[in-house]
């Protein structure tokens, strides 16, 4: 019967235009960010790396594919979020205002499996979105821009990823992401549970992501301690798996903390479908 | 025989209100079961305990034998409904929402057997269509071929003439009376209308605030024994000198020179005779079932 549900649930998210927001909207801003530095990127380029030049001699094709890759990754899934939240905000309470949950809740299934359902149908969702954005940006990006090692400044380091290293880094790095963006999915989903008005759970979702990363980025001591229990905090840890020495414990350590909101909010879900009384 | 439904002493309460109060009933097999009250009495929150949408505050729900809580999905794969108002995917058509919901029941339905079910509601040509562009009339009707799509054994509808027009309303009837007669499905019917549930039902229970008022064969609940007659005289006061104490026992009120009176239907004309022979002139001569007035004062008071 799961597997009945679920095929119904894709089919429903993969009949609504709104669904279709979100791949739209990545292929836009990649077909622009590619334009522009396909005219612009060598002036751009040559701005972020005169100070380095006075000390290092920088050779090769340094805005190759996977530069352009990582500058788009770093640039979009800040947006994600929404894109995400759009669809999977509206999973329960979009049935609650349109009263067909009542219909699906009186069918042959149980309100766990419809959680379930939904929650698979919401992550493969997600999945597709990671999958767009990174194939997109990697493909016309190596298309147009050709392969060469990978340079990533960071505040205080210079990290040099071989060309022959990237693709896994970048596979890993998309892994990473949809972990990043199952936290706001099964969030999303927790907050669709109490709510039977799709904008509130889409509202409050993004202002939560807001109000986490902006007190993420504030370097004031009472903010310092809470910052490693932001969900927020851990998102961005794919931007870890680009910089050498790779810190895996780091990685995994963030993985794990993520995983355990997924679980969390995951189980207030359940817990608060099982047990509401169907009113819309 | 044994009951398709068995409420045992149901109620439901919403924080300090109290929707549904010790609820008991019965419901037999091939039956239309009418579920009569006023608005906010308490008919969507039983049906929809019935339905496990709402989980009582106590008491014991029995669908086709089986105790509710423990084996409810097998129950529900049985039971085809409307609750409130038929709402469906929007953004799908008619046929692709059936085809959704019969795969939710369980049920690999057939193309043709949609067909076959989009004829009988009468939406034949209009399937294809986004539900989005259909009337209220036309979802009701398909909420209809939605309780059918999976051929359950009990189909309860909720209130199912709402915002129809006369003939809709006719149809949907029609359709009850066909369902119960030609295929033998037990039907739960609610209404906040006597003469709906009159019309298809065999018994009946009535509710208000919760509990319930009355309940058995709709004939014997609206049996003519028991009649309020209402006769508009000329001068109310002077007819009931005249009539000099004649059925003084059952004289109930006069109102606007409206004398009404309670008693059975073999002593109209005993009464209207003596009326007559006061000479009073009498403007019109109605009467109401016991229970319809009773119903009608409960309605009024909530409207």
């Amino acid at each position: 019967m799961i597997y009945r549900l679920l095929k119904v649930e894709l089919y429903k998210i993969f009949s609504r235009p709104r669904s279709y927001i979100g791949f739209v909207a990545i292929a836009i801003l990649v077909f622009i960010f590619q334009l522009a530095l396909f005219v612009d990127g060598k002036t751009y380029l040559i701005f972020l790396i005169q100070q380095l030049e006075t000390n290092f001699s920088i050779s090769g094709n340094i805005l190759n594919g996977y530069l352009i890759t990582y500058v788009i990754l770093q640039t979009l899934i800040v947006q994600m979020p929404l894109m995400v939240a759009l669809v999977t905000g509206d999973l329960l309470s979009g049935e609650a205002s349109a009263g067909t949950m009542r219909l699906l809740a009186t069918k042959p299934i149980s309100r766990a499996n419809i959680i379930t359902a939904k929650f698979i149908a919401g992550s493969f969702y997600t999945l597709l979105l990671v999958l767009w954005l990174g194939g997109l940006a990697l493909g016309f990006g190596l298309w147009i821009f050709k392969t060469g090692d990978l340079m990533v400044l960071s505040t205080d380091h210079i990290s040099i990823i071989p060309a022959a290293e990237c693709l896994w880094r970048f596979f890993a790095a998309c892994v990473v992401a949809f972990i990043s963006l199952s936290v706001v999915t099964t969030f999303s989903l927790m907050l669709s549970a109490f709510s039977d008005n799709s904008i509130v759970p889409i509202v409050s979702t993004m202002a939560v992501i807001i109000i986490f990363t902006i007190i993420g980025t504030l370097d004031m001591p009472l903010f310092n301690n809470i910052k490693p229990l932001l969900f927020t905090t851990h998102m961005i840890v794919w931007q870890k798996l680009f910089q050498d020495p790779l810190s895996i414990s780091t990685i995994l350590k963030s993985i794990a903390i993520m995983l355990a909101y997924i679980v969390g909010f995951l189980s207030v879900t359940y817990y608060r479908f099982i047990k509401k009384d169907i009113l819309s | 025989m044994e009951p398709v439904i068995e409420l045992n002493k149901i109620s439901k309460s919403f924080g300090a209100f109290k929707a549904v109060d010790e609820l008991s009933l019965e419901v037999y097999k091939g039956n239309v079961f009418g579920f009569l009250g006023p608005n906010g009495a308490g008919k969507s929150t039983t049906m929809r305990m019935i339905l496990s949408l709402i989980k009582p505050s106590s008491g014991s729900i029995k669908i086709f034998g089986k105790e509710l809580t423990s084996h409810r999905n097998e129950i529900m794969r049985q039971i085809g409904c409307i609750i409130e108002k038929p709402d469906f995917y929007l953004y799908m058509s008619a046929e692709k929402n059936l085809q959704l919901f019969s795969k939710l029941s369980g049920v690999d339905v057939s193309k043709n057997k949609i067909q076959e079910i989009i004829e009988l509601v009468g939406l034949k040509g209009r399937e294809k269509d986004k539900v989005k562009t259909y009337s209220h009339g036309m979802k009701q009707r398909l909420g209809i071929a939605q309780t059918l799509i999976h051929n359950p054994e009990l189909i309860i509808l909720d209130e199912p003439t709402t915002g129809l027009d006369p003939q809709g309303i006719i149809d949907i009837r029609e359709m009850i009376l066909r369902l119960k007669n030609d295929m033998g499905k037990t039907i739960i019917l609610s209404s906040h209308i006597l003469s709906e549930i009159e019309l298809v039902a065999n018994r009946m229970v009535i509710i208000n605030k919760g509990k319930q008022v009355a309940q058995g064969e709709v004939t014997e609940l609206l049996s003519t024994q028991d009649l309020i007659l209402s006769i508009e005289v000329e001068d109310g006061k002077i007819a009931i000198e005249k009539l000099n104490g004649y059925k003084k026992e059952k004289f109930s009120s006069l109102e606007n020179n409206t004398l009404k009176f309670s008693l059975s239907k073999n002593e109209i004309p005993g009464l209207v005779n003596e009326l007559n022979k006061t000479g009073i002139k009498i403007y019109g001569i109605t009467y109401r079932r016991a229970l319809e007035e009773y119903f009608l004062k409960l309605t009024h008071q909530y409207n």
